[in-house]
């Protein structure tokens, strides 16, 4: 356990090292007992976004442990605070960057699901249109062959009276 | 001169004017019912903001401080396109104001001038946050913003694909 923990105290301080332009030491607040932040972060992990806010806005040393996770926390709720300031071109971007994300900027822009749908329909409407244009060019084959076979009869029909004078 | 205790969700009081206090809708609206259900009209109002700590609520009323001459701008106001506004309403103190500020300050400044109902605010955090989405590519908005794809099989592709739709529209 006490490797374990000295591995993941590794990764948690190299994750954190890496986000700020000079190394920092995380502490932990003063708990009953205390704990190291290392364990912190591993009881932050089983956590909910919505809890995982609450526990970053209490003091300022979990708000430091947690700097790494801010933009999934906080990036999409500050899309839905933006709205429509975010332009069309900027608003389809972010619908590219993860499910929440695009979840936010479908609620904020709802036209962008009208001309998905609409180009859904017109899309659904170009098959039944090349099946129908298809269904069209069998028939119109099958007037030409019955015409066909019907002049053919003609003939054999006209044949066999001419033989038969 | 009539004064708020106002309390971030890591437990500090700021003290402030009432009539600072009240450029923000929902400062003010709290004083207001505050005042309704005192019975002691000197009464010091105190009320606890639990979804901002106090590093952001500091830049809050930092912020409304030097703003506190400005006309207030309602809520509502060029709701369309609040672009216009973070345009003509961004002073070159403000532009010193933001820019020692890293992505992760704004976005819970975004997330507090919303709460707080600090349209000027909002406004040019925002217009900050707009600028660096624009012009950049999905993985670099990923980069900066710290986020991870979470897109499975051609989900991201077919996206993209309704992306290019919407854009011919």
């Amino acid at each position: 356990m006490e490797n374990e923990v000295d591995k993941h105290y590794s990764s948690v301080v190299a994750d954190e090292v890496a986000q700020q332009p000079n190394p920092v030491v995380l502490t932990s607040p003063k708990t009953d007992p205390i704990l190291p932040p290392q364990i912190w972060d591993m009881v932050f992990e089983y956590l909910s976004k919505n809890d995982l806010e609450a526990v970053m806005k209490t003091c300022p040393e979990w708000n430091l442990l947690l700097q790494s996770k801010k933009g999934e926390l906080l990036f999409p709720k500050v899309l839905s605070c933006m709205g429509k300031r975010l332009s069309r071109e900027s608003a389809l971007v972010c619908r590219l960057v993860n499910k929440e994300c695009k979840s936010v900027v479908e609620q904020e822009h709802p036209e962008i699901l009208q001309w998905v749908f609409m180009q859904e329909k017109i899309q659904e409407f170009a098959v039944i249109a090349n099946h129908l244009s298809n269904l069209q060019r069998v028939i119109l084959e099958e007037f030409e062959m019955l015409d066909a076979n019907a002049v053919v009869e003609g003939e054999m029909r006209g044949r066999l009276e001419d033989g038969g004078v | 001169m009539a004064l708020v205790r106002v309390i971030s969700s890591d437990g500090a009081a700021f003290l402030v004017s009432q009539r600072l206090a009240k450029r923000s809708g929902k400062l003010k609206t709290e004083i207001e019912t505050f005042r309704k259900s005192s019975d002691n009209s000197e009464a010091q109002p105190e009320i606890r903001i639990v979804t901002i700590r106090a590093e952001i609520l500091r830049l809050v009323l930092q912020w409304l401080q030097q703003h506190q001459n400005d006309p207030v701008l309602p809520a509502n106001q060029n709701e369309q396109d609040g672009r216009g506004d973070a345009e003509m309403g961004q002073s070159q103190w403000d532009r010193d104001f933001l820019a020692p500020m890293d992505l992760g300050i704004v976005m819970e400044l975004i997330l507090a001038a919303n709460h707080l109902e600090v349209k000027g605010l909002l406004d040019i955090t925002c217009k900050l946050v707009e600028s660096k989405i624009t012009g950049r590519t999905v993985d670099e908005i990923r980069t900066a913003f710290k986020l991870k794809s979470d897109f499975k099989g051609n989900e991201e592709e077919q996206t993209r694909l309704e992306n290019r739709w919407c854009v011919e529209n």
